[in-house]
């Protein structure tokens, strides 16, 4: 193995790699919005609103990603919805990551005390309010070790944008080795790359523990 | 605060000498339950209790447990909802079925104290005081704290505002709940056997808070199990059991000669 030539082609994978902070933090972001929805509406009162929401769950999580990333890419044109390779791969994304967020948030939720959410009642506050004070904040420290493991699926999965050209990390560490045949040095380079970022979301989790630290629920 | 000190407090505040310092107007009805039918599926938990609370006055309900005090205690700020009969307090009516916004509106003016205390874990003291007015009643940040700080010292916990709940004592926690009830200034106040989760020697920290509110003239409506409390503070003794109110009396009679054969077993039990 021969790591010298790695030099040469360093800035483009980290180019790379920067593509894939911008398609994991975007997915990030609205992967976590919509999963918020998803799991407001799994708890609503409305049957038809918690079964719509359980659909989607069922059918985003049953289904392979990759699908998902060759349906929006491929198949949304043919119903008139043209979307750049960068769009449709963070789409994709964000939806197969909100199924899982949706039950992460979910589970949070319901884990908060009754006695916490009775005492918001008992002052008066209204149903949002106790969501927004009381609830989601209570949530946060539950929800926050599976939502960091998720979320450092969200960065290895975003490799499979790839295949849409997308050009990544794994796109472009494929379109080096293809050239120089370096397969070995290329990809171990994807990996440490790919190994910082979730490290860095590894560190955040275990300070933000620290932060949330400070209550207990009983 | 010592059980020792609370006792003082309560020998200085007997309820006759609370009576005699206040030339009361004609009483104002404040609670009044008509009716009030209450089951989980096929359990009667709730069986046409009918409870009439004026204002100022301090009503203890006592009873075995089972007896259903609790629950008639959440049907007054109505997180328990009644199958059948009529609740109103200070002249609004709710028959059970009542939306959410109305049933907000008669929770911000009836605080509860909870056995479990409920301090919003996430929240500082300042921050489990000040949340409600800020919210429901839509104080400034300022005003809010100002007004919870004053509370904070009523209750001895002013120079534990910035602590949060998992580093106080039961009986401190239990004094912040009252604190955080007390900022939206309600008009009457439940208190769910605040004391029946504290440690021994934390009782008399709480029932002095409550001895003390009580001889404000706040309108107390009690669940509580300790006699002696219920005694010397309240002006009215309700006895439950079954589901029904079986009798009502002022303490000392209650105490001395209750009528109910249930209530004798029930004094001559908490007497021994």
């Amino acid at each position: 193995m021969d790591f010298a030539v790695i030099w040469n082609y360093l800035p483009y994978l980290l180019s790379g790699g920067l593509v894939t902070l911008k398609v994991a933090g975007l997915t990030l972001v609205f992967g976590a919005a919509l999963g918020l929805v998803v799991a407001f509406m799994r708890l609503s009162r409305f049957t038809a609103v918690s079964r719509l929401a359980w659909l989607f769950v069922w059918f985003v999580r049953g289904t392979p990603l990759l699908l998902q990333v060759f349906a929006i890419y491929y198949w949304l044109p043919s119903a008139g919805i043209l979307l750049p390779a960068f769009v449709a791969g963070v789409t994709a994304l964000s939806i197969h990551a909100a199924a899982y967020f949706s039950d992460i948030f979910r589970a949070a939720i319901i884990a908060v005390p009754g006695g916490q959410i009775e005492a918001a009642q008992a002052v008066g506050m209204r149903p949002w309010q106790i969501m927004w004070r009381i609830t989601l904040p209570l949530s946060a420290r539950p929800a926050l070790p599976p939502f960091i493991g998720e979320s450092i699926n969200i960065v290895k999965g975003s490799s499979l944008v790839s295949v849409i050209s997308v050009q990544e990390l794994m796109f472009t560490s494929q379109s080096i080795y293809s050239s120089t045949y370096r397969m070995a040095e290329v990809l171990g380079t994807a990996g440490l790359i790919y190994l910082v970022i979730t490290t860095a979301l590894t560190l955040l989790q275990g300070w933000l523990e620290k932060r949330l630290s400070y209550y207990t629920v009983r | 605060m010592s059980k020792s000190s609370f006792f003082d407090m309560a020998a200085r505040t007997p309820r006759d000498t609370v009576t005699q310092r206040t030339p009361r107007a004609p009483m104002k009805r404040i609670i009044e339950l008509d009716g009030i039918v209450k089951t989980y599926g096929a359990t009667t938990v709730l069986n046409n209790v009918s409870l009439r609370v004026d204002e100022g006055q301090v009503v203890a309900l006592i009873g075995p447990s089972g007896a259903g005090k609790s629950t008639l205690l959440r049907v007054v700020n109505q997180l328990e909802r009644q199958q059948g009969g009529i609740l109103t307090v200070d002249g609004e009516s709710f028959d059970g079925r009542d939306p959410a916004a109305k049933l907000a509106g008669l929770r911000a003016r009836v605080g509860m104290v909870f056995q479990s205390f409920n301090l919003w874990q996430h929240l500082s003291v300042l921050g489990n005081v000040t949340a409600g007015p800020r919210a429901v009643l839509g104080l400034s940040r300022d005003e809010a704290a100002q007004r919870a700080l004053a509370l904070l010292d009523r209750v001895g916990m002013r120079e534990h505002a910035d602590k949060y709940p998992s580093q106080l004592s039961g009986g401190q926690q239990q004094r912040v709940a009252i604190a955080r009830a007390l900022a939206m200034e309600p008009r009457v106040m439940l208190f769910d056997e605040a004391t029946s989760a504290l440690d021994p020697a934390l009782v008399g920290e709480v029932l002095n808070v409550m001895t003390q509110l009580a001889s404000e003239r706040m309108t107390m409506l009690v669940v509580t199990h300790e006699m002696r409390f219920a005694r010397q503070v309240a002006d009215r003794i309700v006895f439950m059991a079954g589901g029904e109110i079986l009798e009502q009396a002022p303490p000392e009679q209650f105490f001395t000669a209750p009528s109910h054969p249930l209530a004798q077993a029930f004094v001559a039990t908490a007497h021994s």
